[in-house]
């Protein structure tokens, strides 16, 4: 059982890093998550513990906050001190330009956001992806996305290397990365 | 042929294993207990445990067996079992005031509150090794007995709790405030180091520290290579109560004890705002280990300097080299080939020959 | 209070699948995914000791450690090597914590773990590199201090590696960096790409395969992703260059373009082997 557990959040924590190395490319947790709260817990287990902590973008990713700090035993802490922040409904409300993004010294002190959206898709999206990663360049889709955060977003990581790092979930369980380093061009969805 | 077989390396290696095992256990020799090295090499286990930085006697002595005495590997085979360990908890914040003292000394004051205890100790023998055999070990340690726990306990008995000879300085206010850091402390063993690091950090890094390198740093700065002259206002060796509090119930209780040695020295005073006082300097460490922890106390005293002029006051050198484990994992680890890299300092070297005999 | 929640977990400290407990693997997961969206950039982590010592690839397990699958099949290499005292022991401890499959072939491996080369045979989209860093720091050579170098990185304040570089070249005609040869990654920071030789260093640029490196000692993890830029640092007029083996072949395999050991034979002659010995006994074949 536990053992099962382990292995499981191994082969997560794979599709999480290929989803990170190579943006707008679409991967699955696990074979057996087909659904965007098994697959936030499991995300949840299989990086975070008591030594980090997370935060809701909004008032009512209250009980996605939940679901994370359940699975994961990690605290809950306030937007601006998290390590991890959800934003359901596809949108962070605006609470991008306030969660941390790292200092010139330690850029990897920054948040990573985690989107709940309907669906992922590697192609068929209006802006251009191209950075490390990304062969000459990708046009992934994300449908539920408020598409205000493509703004955000750019704000937030105009200043590389700091920068936040964020992780689309969909509904059937699926995942999308956009990591700080990519550039985003054109589009504004 | 001298290439580097891919088959049959395995073999080779197995077999330096065994004969580390098998050169270990001796010929005809008795086995090594357990008990034996816990208690007659107890000074060696301290020592391991505090620089594998877990407080584990039977494991260290387990170690320092299966090391073959070698402190180095027995500490990092602790270390090493340590990391697979799960934390359960946390300890509160513990008062050495409470340490079930078995030796403090002051040289601070000829005498002090609570007297001079000067407990188990080889400081004040003569240094002849003893070539004759104990006739009679058992006997021996009857003598011992006798002489030691034979006669009357003093008058008064002996105080459970020992004033801090600092506390008393501290009254009088000649000695600086270092305790200015009330935050979280900064987790060693779960983060890594930054610059310039918080006194908390420093102080955990230096109790892992090995005995030698922390020697050699203090020494270098009372030596000569810096200005710490100490004054061991109060080494202390003796049990300390661990407090914890009841995950359940919340209600604190003792957990257990650890042996533990402190040295609390001062040094000469500074002035920076008018009010002339002593410096502190800090050190503890498991176990009966009198050098690390007064060695400690010089360090801790040194890289509080507020402008480093000597190694032993710059922190990244201090705290970046006094680890046991990484060095000797480090300086060990140029035993393994590097005959890629020689090649390409080898291309390099002929290189500039060609351009230096061209130019010629 | 941490102890009630550890009480309320049911983690077996012994036998745990891949050895690392839990929270080890998180911390080593959390840096590698930062590591990776910062191309170069070193991520500080809380290394744990390991049952190898310090210095003999404990960074470079701990990564591969946090992220190994059941069905992995995995490749260890040191200075090219299979069959290295170093790589036999690390691959003793995958078998036994993990149960993975362990190959000496490059193309069949999922995970491989290298010190100090990068294996001759171009890597795919489906593998990983994982690379055991003693000096994660670039920047060491010219500055002591991590306050200092930190600083420099995060300034991208590169002058004194520059000039460095250039001192070499007035002094000895040529840049004396052998192994280890400083780059710049995604145009931004540059990085120790551990010391593989030159000869590997242009195997980083624009791969398809994802590079993770890690410096257990110095407690440290950066990444280049795929597709992404890695430039050795050169000069227009002083490019760089790789070792030169022109007129050497393998005396086994008779290859002309791998990287090359040097062999000293007992009557004082010199002969050439491969140094990737995977490859060499794939081509024998």
């Amino acid at each position: 059982m536990n053992r099962a557990f382990t292995i499981e959040e191994h082969g997560a924590f794979r599709s999480l890093l290929d989803a990170m190395s190579r943006p707008g490319t679409v991967h699955r947790l696990s074979d057996s998550v087909a659904d965007r709260d098994g697959a936030l817990a499991l995300l949840a287990r299989t990086l975070l513990d008591a030594e980090v902590s997370v935060a809701g973008a909004a008032a009512d990713d209250e009980p996605s906050v939940r679901t994370v700090a359940r699975a994961s035993g990690c605290r809950v802490a306030e937007l601006s001190e998290a390590d991890f922040v959800v934003a359901g409904r596809g949108s962070s409300a605006g609470a991008v330009s306030r969660v941390r993004t790292g200092t010139p010294d330690w850029p990897d002190s920054s948040a990573t956001l985690v989107y709940l959206v309907d669906s992922v898709a590697q192609e068929g999206g209006d802006a251009v992806w191209t950075g490390p990663g990304i062969p000459g360049e990708r046009s992934p889709k994300v449908e539920g996305l408020d598409p205000a955060e493509w703004e955000r977003l750019r704000e937030a990581n105009s200043g590389y290397p700091i920068g936040i790092d964020c992780f689309f979930l969909d509904a059937s369980g699926r995942i999308l990365a956009i990591p700080r380093s990519t550039r985003v061009r054109g589009g504004s969805r | 042929m001298s290439y580097v077989a891919v088959q049959g390396g395995r073999e080779a290696i197995e077999r330096a294993c065994e004969s580390y095992e098998h050169r270990r256990l001796g010929r005809d020799s008795a086995p090594l207990g357990l008990d034996q090295i816990r208690e007659q090499l107890h000074l060696a286990v301290d020592r391991v445990m505090g620089e594998g930085g877990l407080y584990a006697p039977e494991h260290a002595a387990l170690a320092l067996r299966q090391a073959a005495g070698d402190t180095f590997e027995a500490a990092f085979l602790l270390r090493a079992h340590r990391a697979t360990l799960p934390r359960i908890g946390e300890s509160k914040v513990c008062s050495t005031g409470e340490m079930r003292v078995i030796r403090r000394i002051s040289s601070a004051f000829k005498d002090v509150p609570g007297g001079q205890i000067l407990g188990p100790t080889s400081d004040y023998s003569l240094r002849l090794l003893e070539l004759d055999p104990l006739d009679d070990p058992q006997a021996r340690k009857a003598y011992l007995r006798e002489r030691l726990f034979g006669g009357t306990e003093p008058a008064g008995g002996i105080p459970d709790e020992f004033p801090r000879v600092v506390d008393l300085l501290r009254a009088e206010g000649l000695v600086e405030d270092v305790s200015t850091e009330a935050s979280e402390p900064f987790d060693i063993t779960r983060r890594s180091m930054v610059y310039p690091a918080p006194r908390n950090a420093r102080l955990q890094s230096l109790a892992r520290g090995e005995t030698g390198a922390l020697l050699f740093l203090a020494y270098s700065s009372m030596r000569g290579y810096g200005h710490i002259h100490p004054t061991l206002a109060e080494l202390r060796v003796g049990y300390v109560p661990l407090w914890m509090e009841h995950p359940k119930t919340g209600e604190p209780f003792v957990a257990g004890e650890v042996l533990a040695t402190e040295a609390e020295v001062v040094s000469r005073f500074s002035d920076p705002n008018g009010d002339p006082k002593f410096h502190l300097g800090c050190g503890m460490c498991f176990g009966q280990n009198e050098i690390k922890a007064i060695s400690m106390g010089v360090l801790d005293r040194c890289l509080r300097s507020a402008s480093p002029s000597c190694p032993a006051e710059d922190q990244e050198f201090v705290l970046y080299h006094a680890d046991g484990i990484e060095s000797m994992g480090f300086s060990n680890h140029w035993k393994l080939p590097h005959y890629v890299d020689f090649l390409s300092d080898l291309d390099r070297l002929r290189k500039a020959r060609e351009v230096a005999h061209a130019g010629a | 209070m941490r102890v009630r929640e550890w009480m309320d977990r049911d983690t077996a400290p012994k036998g745990t699948f891949a050895f690392l407990d839990d929270g080890a693997k998180k911390d080593v997961r959390r840096a590698l995914l930062k590591a990776v969206a910062i191309p170069g950039y070193q991520v500080p982590y809380g290394s744990r000791e390991m049952p190898l010592a310090r210095g003999w690839g404990t960074g470079g397990i701990q990564i591969t450690l946090s992220m190994l699958l059941p069905d992995d099949v995995v490749k260890v290499i040191d200075q090219g090597c299979d069959g290295s005292v170093n790589a036999v022991n690390i691959k003793k401890f995958y078998e036994r914590t993990a149960r993975v499959k362990i190959t000496t072939d490059t193309a069949l491996a999922s995970v491989i773990q290298t010190r100090h080369r990068i294996p001759e045979e171009k890597m795919t989209d489906r593998q990983i590199l994982v690379l055991q860093v003693p000096y994660p720091e670039a920047l060491r050579e010219v500055e002591p201090s991590e306050a200092q170098t930190r600083r420099m990185h995060a300034e991208a304040d590169y002058g004194r590696m520059w000039l460095h570089l250039y001192e070499d070249i007035v002094r000895f005609g040529e840049i004396r960096i052998a192994y280890r040869y400083p780059c710049t990654v995604n145009g931004r920071h540059v990085m120790d790409p551990s010391p593989i030789p030159r000869w590997d260093v242009p195997k980083l640029h624009m791969a398809d395969t994802l590079f993770l490196f890690g410096a257990g000692r110095e407690r440290r993890i950066y990444a280049v992703p795929p597709h992404t830029r890695v430039e050795p640092l050169e000069f227009d007029d002083h490019r760089f260059r790789v070792e030169d083996f022109s007129g050497k072949a393998c005396a086994r395999c008779g290859a002309t373009d791998t990287f090359l050991d040097e062999i000293l034979m007992p009557d004082g002659t010199r002969t050439h082997f491969c140094s990737d010995s995977g490859h060499c006994d794939k081509r024998r074949a």
